[in-house]
């Protein structure tokens, strides 16, 4: 459908369903991340990526399409939670002082980790990414996952070892590992 | 730290506040990450199609996919009302606490059962395998029961404020009712349905609220009860006084943005 990035980008920038749904589809995961791990509300994350989704529309008409889409939107999203902070921040004052708060700058390498960490998991194939999720945020054992799932343990093992494989060539490069 | 030793470090975890010994290495933070639930969560459903509305709104195209009319908010603040049914944990907490519940409290009992049946002697009559299960799925229950009021103390919640409204359950679910709590916020009006006896939507459907008024129904949220009873934060943009009435719906995925006339509550929410 899309040859490339700028032409989905294109696409976006013209309205058309199918770019735009492609790009939600494609980016309100990571933006979602960046949300949740900037502002700890689920309500202010959903705003954040539907608010971000809005600003990359009106903005894609002047992107610049020899560069790389992801950091393009993950810096709207980071602008908006960090105007979303600030908001917040003000609304959690007096108003007498609201005009001297200092909001505390969001972290920009952990914001991008959290991104980075997000975009690569949703690479990785389903079957792996179930793993994965079962075994980080569930907490479970490698038994365990195979029983939730229904598969052998030793499919576990190994889907569970190609997955980190997977991970840590997309992730790398935050850690500076060596080849 | 080459990708083998990161991959190695990531798949066990890395490094876990507390453990004896243990120093933070490269890739501790990413695998952190992965353990986060903001890693995990899932974007609102709908979600693109109110960023197309929004889109068309802004581009002043004939919206469609929503049935509001002129004067009042725009699309987008439709789009906006959004619900969240949060299975247990309440407010603040994020939705994947569900599936964590869940996929612990599965394992538990896989685990409890499996001691069990390890446990009971060959030709040892089967009744004994029930006191070591039913004792380790008490001690899950306590616990889960435990670990849900850390939670809730833990985001120091309350009840909702503003005004109840009793909501009744139609034909379609008798069984069913709620409380609506009604409350004006600058942003909107805030309420709050706590559901009671209204089944989870069955795969491929979904509940979805809406009120009503002269002027038209304008829709506030959707959710689908599958983890039990629970509060349903709904936001709508429009007055309830010019809205009054509360609904809520069955809705199939795929059929559109228009209500369905499988009204399962209904109730006024202006006094």
């Amino acid at each position: 459908m899309w040859p490339d990035d700028a032409d989905l980008v294109a696409g976006f920038a013209a309205g058309d369903d199918l770019a735009v749904k492609a790009i939600y589809e494609r980016f309100a995961r990571p933006v979602l991340t960046v949300g949740m791990s900037a502002l700890g509300r689920r309500d202010l994350a959903d705003e954040v990526v539907q608010t971000t989704m809005l600003k990359a529309w009106r903005a894609a008409g002047t992107f610049d399409r020899t560069r790389d889409l992801a950091p393009w939107i993950y810096a709207i999203a980071r602008r908006v939670a960090i105007d979303i902070h600030r908001r917040e921040a003000r609304a959690a004052v007096p108003t007498e002082i609201g005009d001297e708060v200092t909001v505390e700058p969001l972290s920009f390498s952990r914001t991008w980790e959290a991104w980075e960490v997000r975009s690569a998991v949703e690479r990785l194939p389903a079957d792996e990414r179930d793993v994965v999720r079962l075994a980080h945020l569930g907490g479970l054992t490698h038994r365990e996952i195979a029983d939730e799932l229904g598969v052998p343990i030793g499919t576990v093992k190994s889907r569970s070892a190609r997955a980190h494989r997977r991970l840590a060539a997309m992730l790398g490069h935050l850690v500076e590992v060596t080849k | 730290m080459n990708e083998d030793e990161l991959a190695d470090r990531l798949e066990t975890g890395g490094h876990r506040p507390g453990a004896d010994g243990a120093t933070r290495q490269p890739g501790d933070d990413l695998a952190e990450l992965l353990r986060d639930a903001a890693t995990w969560a899932e974007p609102e459903s709908g979600g693109a199609d109110a960023l197309l509305a929004a889109i068309r709104a802004e581009r002043g195209e004939d919206v469609g996919l929503w049935p509001v009319r002129t004067g009042e908010p725009s699309p987008w603040s439709a789009a906006y009302g959004r619900a969240e049914a949060v299975d247990g944990a309440r407010s603040g907490a994020y939705r994947e606490a569900g599936f964590i519940d869940g996929v612990r409290r599965r394992a538990a009992h896989r685990s409890a059962d499996r001691a069990g049946a390890t446990q009971a002697a060959p030709g040892r009559p089967s009744l004994w395998r029930w006191p070591a299960a039913a004792a380790a799925a008490a001690l899950v229950l306590v616990v889960g029961a435990a670990g849900l009021l850390a939670v809730q103390d833990g985001n120091h919640e309350r009840g909702p404020e503003g005004e109840a409204f009793d909501i009744a359950g139609t034909e379609m679910a008798p069984d069913a009712s709620a409380v609506a709590t009604v409350d004006a916020k600058p942003a909107g009006v805030a309420i709050v349905l706590d559901v009671h006896g209204l089944p989870p939507a069955a795969p491929g459907t979904y509940y979805q609220a809406w009120v009503e008024g002269g002027a038209g129904k304008v829709t506030v949220g959707s959710f689908h009860m599958r983890g039990g009873d629970g509060w349903i934060y709904l936001w709508s943009g429009v007055e309830a006084a010019r809205y009054p009435m509360l609904q809520v719906t069955l809705e199939h995925e795929g059929d559109g943005e228009q209500a369905s006339d499988d009204v399962v509550l209904v109730g006024s929410i202006d006094s």
